[in-house]
Protein backbone atom coordinates (compact mmCIF):
# COMPACT_ATOMS: atom_id res chain seq x y z
CA UNK A 1 0.00 0.00 0.00
CA UNK A 2 1.50 3.32 -1.07
CA UNK A 3 0.75 6.47 0.87
CA UNK A 4 -1.46 8.95 -0.93
CA UNK A 5 1.49 11.31 -1.35
CA UNK A 6 3.65 8.72 -3.02
CA UNK A 7 1.20 6.75 -5.09
CA UNK A 8 1.03 9.14 -8.04
CA UNK A 9 4.72 9.89 -8.34
CA UNK A 10 6.85 8.04 -10.85
CA UNK A 11 10.34 7.39 -9.62
CA UNK A 12 12.86 9.59 -11.38
CA UNK A 13 15.75 7.17 -11.53
CA UNK A 14 18.05 9.67 -13.18
CA UNK A 15 17.46 12.18 -10.39
CA UNK A 16 18.22 9.57 -7.72
CA UNK A 17 21.27 8.36 -9.61
CA UNK A 18 22.56 11.93 -9.85
CA UNK A 19 22.06 12.36 -6.09
CA UNK A 20 23.91 9.09 -5.51
CA UNK A 21 26.66 10.05 -7.95
CA UNK A 22 26.25 6.86 -9.97
CA UNK A 23 26.27 6.71 -13.75
CA UNK A 24 23.47 4.48 -15.08
CA UNK A 25 23.52 3.36 -18.72
CA UNK A 26 20.38 4.32 -20.63
CA UNK A 27 19.76 0.69 -21.49
CA UNK A 28 19.61 -0.29 -17.82
CA UNK A 29 17.24 2.42 -16.64
CA UNK A 30 13.99 0.67 -17.52
CA UNK A 31 14.79 -2.53 -15.62
CA UNK A 32 16.17 -0.53 -12.72
CA UNK A 33 12.93 1.46 -12.54
CA UNK A 34 10.97 -1.78 -12.52
CA UNK A 35 13.11 -3.22 -9.72
CA UNK A 36 12.80 0.01 -7.80
CA UNK A 37 9.00 0.03 -8.05
CA UNK A 38 8.87 -3.57 -6.91
CA UNK A 39 11.12 -2.97 -3.91
CA UNK A 40 9.30 0.21 -2.92
CA UNK A 41 5.95 -1.56 -3.11
CA UNK A 42 7.33 -4.11 -0.69
CA UNK A 43 8.81 -1.70 1.84
CA UNK A 44 5.79 0.59 1.59
CA UNK A 45 3.96 -1.88 3.86
CA UNK A 46 5.37 0.04 6.83
CA UNK A 47 3.07 2.93 5.96
CA UNK A 48 0.21 0.89 7.41
CA UNK A 49 1.83 0.68 10.84
CA UNK A 50 0.18 2.78 13.52
CA UNK A 51 2.93 4.54 15.48
CA UNK A 52 1.53 4.35 18.96
CA UNK A 53 2.30 2.52 22.15
CA UNK A 54 5.46 2.09 24.17
CA UNK A 55 8.59 2.37 22.09
CA UNK A 56 11.09 2.74 24.89
CA UNK A 57 13.92 0.27 24.43
CA UNK A 58 17.20 -0.09 26.33
CA UNK A 59 20.21 1.41 24.60
CA UNK A 60 23.36 -0.57 25.25
CA UNK A 61 25.43 0.67 22.33
CA UNK A 62 25.94 4.42 22.72
CA UNK A 63 28.23 6.45 20.50
CA UNK A 64 31.48 6.83 22.39
CA UNK A 65 34.10 9.21 21.15
CA UNK A 66 37.79 9.29 21.90
CA UNK A 67 40.44 11.95 21.58
CA UNK A 68 41.73 12.39 18.04
CA UNK A 69 45.40 11.88 18.77
CA UNK A 70 47.85 11.58 15.92
CA UNK A 71 49.94 8.43 16.24
CA UNK A 72 53.27 8.04 14.53
CA UNK A 73 53.25 5.17 12.07
CA UNK A 74 56.17 3.58 10.32
CA UNK A 75 56.81 4.32 6.66
CA UNK A 76 55.19 1.07 5.52
CA UNK A 77 51.77 2.41 6.52
CA UNK A 78 52.35 5.64 4.64
CA UNK A 79 53.59 3.74 1.60
CA UNK A 80 50.56 1.45 1.74
CA UNK A 81 48.21 4.44 1.81
CA UNK A 82 50.03 6.01 -1.12
CA UNK A 83 49.98 2.70 -2.93
CA UNK A 84 46.19 2.59 -2.74
CA UNK A 85 45.78 5.92 -4.52
CA UNK A 86 44.38 5.54 -8.05
CA UNK A 87 46.59 8.31 -9.44
CA UNK A 88 49.46 10.11 -7.83
CA UNK A 89 52.40 12.31 -8.47
CA UNK A 90 55.14 11.55 -5.97
CA UNK A 91 53.41 11.70 -2.60
CA UNK A 92 50.56 13.76 -3.96
CA UNK A 93 47.13 12.44 -4.82
CA UNK A 94 46.15 13.60 -8.31
CA UNK A 95 42.55 14.66 -8.88
CA UNK A 96 40.83 16.80 -11.47
CA UNK A 97 40.65 20.48 -10.70
CA UNK A 98 37.31 21.88 -9.67
CA UNK A 99 37.91 25.50 -10.53
CA UNK B 1 65.10 -25.58 14.00
CA UNK B 2 63.95 -29.13 13.91
CA UNK B 3 60.79 -30.21 15.62
CA UNK B 4 59.17 -33.58 15.80
CA UNK B 5 55.60 -34.57 15.21
CA UNK B 6 53.69 -37.72 14.58
CA UNK B 7 51.31 -37.76 11.70
CA UNK B 8 48.09 -39.74 12.06
CA UNK B 9 47.75 -40.46 8.35
CA UNK B 10 44.46 -42.22 8.77
CA UNK B 11 42.77 -39.30 10.54
CA UNK B 12 41.44 -36.32 8.65
CA UNK B 13 42.53 -33.46 10.87
CA UNK B 14 40.71 -30.95 8.67
CA UNK B 15 37.45 -32.24 10.17
CA UNK B 16 38.58 -31.76 13.75
CA UNK B 17 36.77 -29.44 16.13
CA UNK B 18 38.72 -26.55 17.62
CA UNK B 19 39.20 -28.40 20.89
CA UNK B 20 40.74 -31.39 19.12
CA UNK B 21 42.93 -29.14 16.98
CA UNK B 22 44.18 -27.23 20.01
CA UNK B 23 44.89 -30.52 21.82
CA UNK B 24 46.51 -32.11 18.78
CA UNK B 25 48.83 -29.14 18.23
CA UNK B 26 49.71 -28.94 21.94
CA UNK B 27 50.57 -32.65 22.05
CA UNK B 28 52.52 -32.30 18.79
CA UNK B 29 50.39 -34.96 17.11
CA UNK B 30 50.63 -32.74 14.07
CA UNK B 31 52.17 -29.35 13.38
CA UNK B 32 50.61 -26.10 12.28
CA UNK B 33 52.46 -26.44 8.97
CA UNK B 34 50.96 -29.88 8.41
CA UNK B 35 47.50 -28.65 9.40
CA UNK B 36 47.78 -25.73 7.00
CA UNK B 37 48.95 -28.03 4.21
CA UNK B 38 45.91 -30.24 4.71
CA UNK B 39 43.56 -27.25 4.48
CA UNK B 40 45.40 -26.03 1.38
CA UNK B 41 45.07 -29.50 -0.13
CA UNK B 42 41.31 -29.32 0.39
CA UNK B 43 41.30 -25.89 -1.19
CA UNK B 44 43.25 -27.17 -4.19
CA UNK B 45 40.86 -30.10 -4.60
CA UNK B 46 37.58 -28.25 -4.15
CA UNK B 47 37.93 -24.53 -4.65
CA UNK B 48 37.92 -24.72 -8.42
CA UNK B 49 34.32 -25.89 -8.19
CA UNK B 50 33.20 -24.05 -5.04
CA UNK B 51 34.99 -20.69 -5.41
CA UNK B 52 34.82 -20.22 -1.63
CA UNK B 53 38.36 -18.84 -1.29
CA UNK B 54 39.49 -15.79 -3.26
CA UNK B 55 43.11 -15.89 -2.17
CA UNK B 56 45.43 -17.88 0.04
CA UNK B 57 47.96 -15.41 1.40
CA UNK B 58 51.60 -15.88 0.38
CA UNK B 59 52.74 -15.54 3.97
CA UNK B 60 50.50 -18.41 5.16
CA UNK B 61 53.26 -21.00 5.41
CA UNK B 62 55.56 -18.54 7.18
CA UNK B 63 52.83 -17.89 9.74
CA UNK B 64 52.41 -21.62 10.34
CA UNK B 65 56.17 -22.19 10.63
CA UNK B 66 56.49 -19.32 13.06
CA UNK B 67 53.69 -20.79 15.19
CA UNK B 68 55.47 -24.17 15.31
CA UNK B 69 58.74 -22.47 16.29
CA UNK B 70 57.04 -20.49 19.03
CA UNK B 71 55.48 -23.68 20.37
CA UNK B 72 58.90 -25.30 20.59
CA UNK B 73 60.05 -22.28 22.61
CA UNK B 74 57.26 -22.78 25.12
CA UNK B 75 54.47 -20.56 23.76
CA UNK B 76 51.21 -22.05 24.97
CA UNK B 77 48.64 -19.56 23.73
CA UNK B 78 45.29 -21.20 23.33
CA UNK B 79 44.89 -20.94 19.55
CA UNK B 80 48.57 -21.03 18.63
CA UNK B 81 48.98 -22.26 15.07
CA UNK B 82 45.28 -22.48 14.18
CA UNK B 83 44.68 -21.29 10.58
CA UNK B 84 41.41 -19.47 9.91
CA UNK B 85 39.77 -17.67 6.99
CA UNK B 86 38.42 -14.14 6.95
CA UNK B 87 35.61 -12.77 4.81
CA UNK B 88 36.86 -10.41 2.12
CA UNK B 89 35.56 -7.38 4.04
CA UNK B 90 37.75 -7.80 7.13
CA UNK B 91 41.10 -5.98 7.12
CA UNK B 92 44.29 -8.02 7.18
CA UNK B 93 47.30 -5.70 7.11
CA UNK B 94 49.10 -5.78 3.78
CA UNK B 95 46.57 -8.05 2.07
CA UNK B 96 44.01 -7.25 -0.61
CA UNK B 97 40.56 -6.45 0.78
CA UNK B 98 38.06 -6.12 -2.04
CA UNK B 99 34.65 -6.68 -0.36
CA UNK B 100 33.83 -8.87 -3.36
CA UNK B 101 33.86 -5.76 -5.56
CA UNK B 102 35.68 -4.38 -8.58
CA UNK B 103 35.63 -1.06 -6.72
CA UNK B 104 38.37 -2.33 -4.37
CA UNK B 105 39.96 -4.96 -6.60
CA UNK B 106 43.50 -3.74 -5.91
CA UNK B 107 43.04 -2.20 -2.46
CA UNK B 108 45.32 -3.35 0.36
CA UNK B 109 44.52 -3.02 4.05
CA UNK B 110 46.88 -0.81 6.02
CA UNK B 111 45.93 -2.27 9.38
CA UNK B 112 44.51 -5.40 10.99
CA UNK B 113 40.87 -5.41 12.02
CA UNK B 114 40.43 -5.59 15.79
CA UNK B 115 38.90 -9.09 15.55
CA UNK B 116 42.02 -10.21 13.65
CA UNK B 117 44.26 -8.65 16.33
CA UNK B 118 42.37 -10.50 19.07
CA UNK B 119 42.64 -13.84 17.30
CA UNK B 120 46.32 -13.20 16.51
CA UNK B 121 46.94 -12.43 20.18
CA UNK B 122 45.50 -15.87 20.93
CA UNK B 123 47.98 -17.36 18.47
CA UNK B 124 45.74 -18.05 15.47
CA UNK B 125 46.52 -16.68 12.01
CA UNK B 126 44.37 -15.74 9.03
CA UNK B 127 45.64 -17.49 5.93
CA UNK B 128 43.03 -16.74 3.25
CA UNK B 129 40.14 -14.45 2.36
CA UNK B 130 36.75 -15.81 1.38
CA UNK B 131 34.27 -14.84 -1.31
CA UNK B 132 31.21 -12.76 -0.55
CA UNK B 133 28.35 -10.87 -2.10
CA UNK B 134 29.65 -7.48 -3.13
CA UNK B 135 29.83 -5.14 -0.13
CA UNK B 136 27.85 -7.74 1.82
CA UNK B 137 24.72 -7.03 -0.24
CA UNK B 138 23.14 -10.31 -1.12
CA UNK B 139 21.84 -13.62 0.17
CA UNK B 140 23.51 -16.07 -2.18
CA UNK B 141 27.12 -14.96 -2.94
CA UNK B 142 26.00 -14.72 -6.56
CA UNK B 143 26.61 -10.97 -6.51
CA UNK B 144 30.37 -11.24 -6.01
CA UNK B 145 32.40 -9.56 -8.73
CA UNK B 146 34.58 -12.69 -8.70
CA UNK B 147 31.97 -15.32 -9.48
CA UNK B 148 29.48 -17.16 -7.30
CA UNK B 149 30.33 -19.51 -4.46
CA UNK B 150 28.76 -22.94 -4.62
CA UNK B 151 27.32 -25.06 -1.87
CA UNK B 152 29.56 -28.01 -0.90
CA UNK B 153 26.45 -30.08 -0.15
CA UNK B 154 25.12 -29.66 -3.67
CA UNK B 155 27.19 -27.72 -6.17
CA UNK B 156 24.17 -26.73 -8.24
CA UNK B 157 22.93 -24.72 -5.26
CA UNK B 158 24.00 -21.44 -3.74
CA UNK B 159 26.08 -21.28 -0.60
CA UNK B 160 23.94 -18.45 0.72
CA UNK B 161 25.21 -14.97 1.48
CA UNK B 162 26.69 -12.68 1.92
CA UNK B 163 29.27 -14.75 3.88
CA UNK B 164 28.87 -17.64 1.45
CA UNK B 165 32.59 -18.10 0.97
CA UNK B 166 33.23 -18.40 4.71
CA UNK B 167 30.38 -20.88 5.20
CA UNK B 168 31.34 -22.94 2.17
CA UNK B 169 35.00 -23.00 3.30
CA UNK B 170 34.12 -24.33 6.77
CA UNK B 171 31.63 -26.87 5.38
CA UNK B 172 34.25 -28.22 2.97
CA UNK B 173 37.01 -28.39 5.59
CA UNK B 174 39.18 -25.72 4.07
CA UNK B 175 39.88 -24.10 7.47
CA UNK B 176 39.44 -24.51 11.22
CA UNK B 177 36.80 -21.79 11.29
CA UNK B 178 35.99 -18.62 9.38
CA UNK B 179 34.93 -15.11 10.23
CA UNK B 180 31.94 -13.62 8.50
CA UNK B 181 29.88 -10.47 8.87
CA UNK B 182 26.15 -10.34 9.49
CA UNK B 183 23.89 -7.36 8.86
CA UNK B 184 20.59 -9.10 8.08
CA UNK B 185 21.51 -12.78 8.32
CA UNK B 186 24.71 -12.91 6.30
CA UNK B 187 26.40 -15.39 8.63
CA UNK B 188 23.41 -17.40 9.76
CA UNK B 189 21.71 -17.90 6.40
CA UNK B 190 24.80 -19.27 4.58
CA UNK B 191 25.61 -21.31 7.68
CA UNK B 192 22.16 -22.89 7.45
CA UNK B 193 22.47 -23.49 3.69
CA UNK B 194 25.90 -25.13 4.09
CA UNK B 195 25.03 -27.20 7.17
CA UNK B 196 27.28 -25.48 9.70
CA UNK B 197 26.88 -23.18 12.72
CA UNK B 198 26.72 -19.40 12.43
CA UNK B 199 26.41 -16.73 15.12
CA UNK B 200 25.23 -13.12 15.06
CA UNK B 201 26.47 -11.64 18.35
CA UNK B 202 24.66 -8.94 20.29
CA UNK B 203 25.17 -5.64 18.48
CA UNK B 204 28.07 -3.94 20.23
CA UNK B 205 29.57 -7.16 21.62
CA UNK B 206 32.21 -7.57 18.91
CA UNK B 207 34.29 -4.77 17.45
CA UNK B 208 33.52 -3.54 13.93
CA UNK B 209 36.89 -1.76 13.65
CA UNK B 210 38.45 -3.00 10.44
CA UNK B 211 35.18 -4.35 9.01
CA UNK B 212 34.19 -2.60 5.79
CA UNK B 213 31.00 -0.87 6.86
CA UNK B 214 27.73 -1.83 5.26
CA UNK B 215 24.99 -0.69 7.67
CA UNK B 216 26.58 0.67 10.80
CA UNK B 217 23.68 0.08 13.20
CA UNK B 218 23.26 -3.54 12.09
CA UNK B 219 26.74 -4.95 11.24
CA UNK B 220 28.53 -7.45 13.45
CA UNK B 221 31.41 -9.87 12.91
CA UNK B 222 30.83 -13.46 13.93
CA UNK B 223 32.08 -17.02 13.49
CA UNK B 224 31.19 -19.64 10.90
CA UNK B 225 32.07 -22.86 12.69
CA UNK B 226 31.75 -26.63 12.63
CA UNK B 227 29.96 -26.82 15.96
CA UNK B 228 28.26 -24.67 18.57
CA UNK B 229 31.22 -25.23 20.90
CA UNK B 230 33.58 -23.90 18.23
CA UNK B 231 31.37 -20.84 17.67
CA UNK B 232 31.32 -20.23 21.41
CA UNK B 233 35.10 -20.58 21.61
CA UNK B 234 35.66 -17.94 18.94
CA UNK B 235 32.95 -15.63 20.23
CA UNK B 236 34.49 -15.63 23.70
CA UNK B 237 37.79 -14.43 22.22
CA UNK B 238 36.16 -11.73 20.09
CA UNK B 239 33.60 -10.44 22.58
CA UNK B 240 35.25 -7.53 24.38
CA UNK B 241 35.11 -3.78 24.54
CA UNK B 242 37.10 -1.99 21.85
CA UNK B 243 37.51 1.80 22.04
CA UNK B 244 38.20 1.80 18.28
CA UNK B 245 34.54 0.90 17.66
CA UNK B 246 32.40 3.82 18.81
CA UNK B 247 29.43 1.54 19.45
CA UNK B 248 31.34 -1.17 21.27
CA UNK B 249 29.58 -1.78 24.58
CA UNK B 250 31.80 -1.62 27.70
CA UNK B 251 31.81 -4.83 29.70
CA UNK B 252 30.19 -3.11 32.70
CA UNK B 253 27.19 -2.18 30.52
CA UNK B 254 26.58 -5.71 29.25
CA UNK B 255 23.78 -6.39 31.67
CA UNK B 256 21.95 -9.64 31.34
CA UNK B 257 19.79 -11.68 33.60
CA UNK B 258 20.60 -15.26 34.39
CA UNK B 259 18.27 -17.47 32.41
CA UNK B 260 17.18 -20.45 34.50
CA UNK B 261 14.30 -21.85 32.50
CA UNK B 262 14.34 -23.86 29.31
CA UNK B 263 11.38 -22.38 27.54
CA UNK B 264 11.39 -21.82 23.79
CA UNK B 265 8.95 -19.40 22.19
CA UNK B 266 7.65 -20.22 18.72
CA UNK B 267 5.95 -17.45 16.71
CA UNK B 268 3.71 -19.76 14.69
CA UNK B 269 1.87 -16.99 12.84
CA UNK B 270 5.19 -15.70 11.58
CA UNK B 271 6.31 -19.14 10.43
CA UNK B 272 2.98 -19.95 8.74
CA UNK B 273 3.98 -17.83 5.78
CA UNK B 274 3.33 -18.87 2.16
CA UNK B 275 6.98 -18.27 1.37
CA UNK B 276 8.13 -20.93 3.85
CA UNK B 277 8.41 -24.32 2.17
CA UNK B 278 6.51 -27.36 3.38
CA UNK B 279 9.72 -29.30 3.97
CA UNK B 280 11.22 -26.50 6.08
CA UNK B 281 8.06 -26.36 8.21
CA UNK B 282 8.13 -30.14 8.65
CA UNK B 283 11.79 -30.11 9.65
CA UNK B 284 11.10 -27.26 12.08
CA UNK B 285 8.30 -29.19 13.79
CA UNK B 286 10.51 -32.26 14.03
CA UNK B 287 13.25 -30.10 15.58
CA UNK B 288 10.82 -28.80 18.19
CA UNK B 289 9.86 -32.38 19.07
CA UNK B 290 13.54 -33.20 19.61
CA UNK B 291 13.85 -30.22 21.93
CA UNK B 292 10.77 -31.28 23.88
CA UNK B 293 12.30 -34.72 24.40
CA UNK B 294 15.32 -32.98 25.92
CA UNK B 295 13.05 -31.32 28.45
CA UNK B 296 12.51 -27.95 26.79
CA UNK B 297 9.05 -26.41 26.95
CA UNK B 298 7.66 -25.12 23.65
CA UNK B 299 5.46 -22.06 24.06
CA UNK B 300 3.35 -20.55 21.29
CA UNK B 301 3.98 -16.81 21.17
CA UNK B 302 2.99 -13.82 19.16
CA UNK B 303 5.48 -11.05 18.32
CA UNK B 304 3.60 -7.92 17.23
CA UNK B 305 4.97 -6.31 14.07
CA UNK B 306 7.60 -9.01 13.52
CA UNK B 307 6.42 -9.29 9.90
CA UNK B 308 7.54 -5.67 9.41
CA UNK B 309 11.18 -6.57 10.12
CA UNK B 310 12.10 -7.14 6.50
CA UNK B 311 10.60 -3.89 5.09
CA UNK B 312 12.12 -1.94 8.01
CA UNK B 313 15.46 -3.61 7.37
CA UNK B 314 15.52 -2.78 3.67
CA UNK B 315 14.82 0.87 4.39
CA UNK B 316 17.34 1.32 7.20
CA UNK B 317 20.05 -0.90 5.74
CA UNK B 318 19.95 0.68 2.30
CA UNK B 319 19.91 4.17 3.81
CA UNK B 320 22.94 3.44 5.98
CA UNK B 321 24.72 1.63 3.16
CA UNK B 322 24.18 4.52 0.75
CA UNK B 323 25.93 6.75 3.28
CA UNK B 324 28.73 4.28 4.01
CA UNK B 325 29.46 3.67 0.35
CA UNK B 326 29.60 7.38 -0.49
CA UNK B 327 33.32 7.24 0.31
CA UNK B 328 33.97 5.11 -2.77
CA UNK B 329 34.29 7.97 -5.22
CA UNK B 330 37.44 6.96 -7.08
CA UNK B 331 39.53 9.64 -5.40
CA UNK B 332 41.75 8.47 -2.55
CA UNK B 333 41.43 4.73 -3.20
CA UNK B 334 39.47 2.30 -5.30
CA UNK B 335 38.62 2.10 -8.95
CA UNK B 336 38.75 5.38 -10.81
CA UNK B 337 37.28 5.99 -14.25
CA UNK B 338 38.23 9.42 -15.54
CA UNK B 339 35.46 11.64 -16.83
CA UNK B 340 35.59 15.08 -18.42
CA UNK B 341 35.22 16.69 -15.01
CA UNK B 342 35.29 15.74 -11.34
CA UNK B 343 31.56 15.08 -11.03
CA UNK B 344 31.61 12.84 -14.08
CA UNK B 345 34.60 10.99 -12.65
CA UNK B 346 32.65 10.26 -9.45
CA UNK B 347 29.68 8.95 -11.43
CA UNK B 348 31.69 6.86 -13.88
CA UNK B 349 33.89 5.40 -11.16
CA UNK B 350 30.90 4.36 -9.09
CA UNK B 351 28.98 3.16 -12.13
CA UNK B 352 31.90 0.97 -13.14
CA UNK B 353 33.09 -0.11 -9.71
CA UNK B 354 29.75 -1.15 -8.22
CA UNK B 355 27.73 -4.14 -9.39
CA UNK B 356 23.95 -4.11 -10.02
CA UNK B 357 22.76 -5.09 -6.52
CA UNK B 358 25.00 -2.53 -4.85
CA UNK B 359 23.76 0.15 -7.24
CA UNK B 360 20.15 -0.85 -6.57
CA UNK B 361 20.59 -0.59 -2.81
CA UNK B 362 22.50 2.68 -2.94
CA UNK B 363 19.74 4.17 -5.09
CA UNK B 364 17.05 2.92 -2.73
CA UNK B 365 18.94 4.25 0.26
CA UNK B 366 19.43 7.60 -1.40
CA UNK B 367 15.72 7.74 -2.21
CA UNK B 368 14.52 7.01 1.33
CA UNK B 369 16.87 9.65 2.71
CA UNK B 370 15.99 12.29 0.13
CA UNK B 371 13.94 15.41 0.79
CA UNK B 372 10.25 14.67 0.83
CA UNK B 373 10.67 10.99 1.67
CA UNK B 374 12.87 11.02 4.75
CA UNK B 375 9.97 11.22 7.22
CA UNK B 376 7.75 8.67 5.53
CA UNK B 377 10.47 6.10 5.00
CA UNK B 378 13.60 6.43 7.12
CA UNK B 379 12.11 8.12 10.18
CA UNK B 380 9.09 5.84 10.15
CA UNK B 381 11.22 2.73 9.73
CA UNK B 382 13.38 3.82 12.65
CA UNK B 383 10.31 4.13 14.86
CA UNK B 384 8.90 0.78 13.73
CA UNK B 385 12.32 -0.70 14.49
CA UNK B 386 11.98 0.38 18.12
CA UNK B 387 8.48 -1.08 18.23
CA UNK B 388 9.70 -4.44 16.95
CA UNK B 389 12.53 -4.39 19.48
CA UNK B 390 10.01 -3.66 22.23
CA UNK B 391 7.84 -6.59 21.05
CA UNK B 392 10.78 -8.98 21.16
CA UNK B 393 11.95 -7.83 24.59
CA UNK B 394 8.39 -8.18 25.93
CA UNK B 395 8.26 -11.76 24.63
CA UNK B 396 11.53 -12.54 26.41
CA UNK B 397 9.73 -11.82 29.69
CA UNK B 398 7.86 -15.09 29.11
CA UNK B 399 10.37 -17.32 27.27
CA UNK B 400 14.13 -17.82 27.35
CA UNK B 401 14.81 -18.11 23.65
CA UNK B 402 12.78 -17.82 20.44
CA UNK B 403 13.03 -20.48 17.72
CA UNK B 404 12.24 -20.31 14.01
CA UNK B 405 13.67 -21.97 10.93
CA UNK B 406 16.78 -20.09 9.82
CA UNK B 407 15.60 -19.78 6.24
CA UNK B 408 12.24 -20.13 4.46
CA UNK B 409 13.70 -22.66 2.02
CA UNK B 410 16.78 -24.84 1.67
CA UNK B 411 19.57 -23.55 -0.57
CA UNK B 412 18.09 -22.65 -3.94
CA UNK B 413 19.66 -23.44 -7.33
CA UNK B 414 22.23 -20.99 -8.70
CA UNK B 415 20.63 -18.41 -10.95
CA UNK B 416 17.09 -19.35 -9.92
CA UNK B 417 16.22 -16.17 -8.01
CA UNK B 418 16.32 -13.09 -10.23
CA UNK B 419 13.69 -10.91 -8.58
CA UNK B 420 15.41 -8.75 -5.94
CA UNK B 421 12.43 -8.87 -3.56
CA UNK B 422 12.32 -12.68 -3.77
CA UNK B 423 16.00 -12.70 -2.81
CA UNK B 424 15.37 -10.37 0.12
CA UNK B 425 12.72 -12.73 1.52
CA UNK B 426 15.48 -15.29 2.15
CA UNK B 427 16.33 -13.16 5.20
CA UNK B 428 12.79 -13.33 6.62
CA UNK B 429 13.71 -15.10 9.86
CA UNK B 430 17.20 -13.73 10.41
CA UNK B 431 16.54 -10.00 10.07
CA UNK B 432 14.56 -9.47 13.33
CA UNK B 433 17.69 -10.18 15.39
CA UNK B 434 19.64 -7.48 13.54
CA UNK B 435 16.78 -5.00 13.86
CA UNK B 436 16.71 -5.47 17.64
CA UNK B 437 20.47 -5.99 18.07
CA UNK B 438 19.91 -9.30 19.87
CA UNK B 439 22.13 -12.36 19.43
CA UNK B 440 21.04 -15.23 17.21
CA UNK B 441 22.44 -18.64 16.33
CA UNK B 442 21.82 -21.03 13.45
CA UNK B 443 22.39 -24.71 14.08
CA UNK B 444 22.13 -27.47 11.42
CA UNK B 445 18.91 -29.45 11.81
CA UNK B 446 19.20 -32.15 9.18
CA UNK B 447 19.38 -32.76 5.43
CA UNK B 448 16.64 -33.20 2.86
CA UNK B 449 16.46 -35.93 0.25
CA UNK B 450 18.77 -33.97 -2.08
CA UNK B 451 21.38 -33.58 0.63
CA UNK B 452 20.59 -29.91 1.24
CA UNK B 453 20.65 -28.61 4.79
CA UNK B 454 18.03 -27.22 7.10
CA UNK B 455 18.88 -24.82 9.90
CA UNK B 456 17.26 -24.07 13.26
CA UNK B 457 17.45 -20.46 14.40
CA UNK B 458 17.48 -19.28 18.00
CA UNK B 459 17.28 -15.72 19.29
CA UNK B 460 18.01 -14.60 22.86
CA UNK B 461 17.93 -11.28 24.75
CA UNK B 462 20.85 -8.87 24.54
CA UNK B 463 24.14 -10.37 25.79
CA UNK B 464 22.53 -13.77 26.44
CA UNK B 465 24.72 -15.66 23.98
CA UNK B 466 25.17 -18.28 26.72
CA UNK B 467 21.51 -19.23 26.40
CA UNK B 468 22.01 -19.73 22.66
CA UNK B 469 25.10 -21.87 23.13
CA UNK B 470 23.36 -23.96 25.77
CA UNK B 471 20.26 -24.80 23.72
CA UNK B 472 22.36 -25.06 20.55
CA UNK B 473 24.70 -27.66 22.07
CA UNK B 474 21.76 -29.65 23.43
CA UNK B 475 20.03 -29.62 20.06
CA UNK B 476 23.19 -30.47 18.13
CA UNK B 477 23.45 -33.79 19.89
CA UNK B 478 20.03 -34.86 18.66
CA UNK B 479 20.79 -34.36 14.97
Amino acid sequence: MRSCILIHMKIDIQYIADLARIHIDEGKKASLEQDFESILSYVDSIQAVNLSGDISVPQFAMNQTREDIAETQDSSVRNALLGNMPKRSGDGLLVQNIL
Amino acid sequence: MAYWFRIFCSMDITKYSLDKLVEGLAKKEFSSVELLEQYKKNIDLQNGALNAILEVFERAKDSAQKADELRMKGDHRELLGIPYVTKDNICIKGEIISAGSRMLIRHRSVYDASVVKFLNEAGAFSFARSNMDEFAMGSSTEYSAFGPTRNPLNQKSVAGGSSGGSASAVASNMCAFALGSDTGGSIRQPASFCGIVGLYPTYGAVSRNGLIAMASSLDQVGPCARSVADAEYIHNILSRHDPRDARSVPLSERKREKRKGRSIGVPRNFIENDGVSVEVKANFEASLKRLEKLGYTIVDISIPLIEMSLPVYYILQTAEASTNLARYDGMRYGTRVEGSNLLETYKLSRGEGFGPEVQRRILLGTYVLSAGFFDSYYKKADTVRKMITRSLLDVFETVDVIATPTTPTVAFPLGSVQDPVAMYVADLFTVPANIAGIPALSVPSGLNSEGLAYGLHFMAPHFCEDALFSVGKDFEQTV
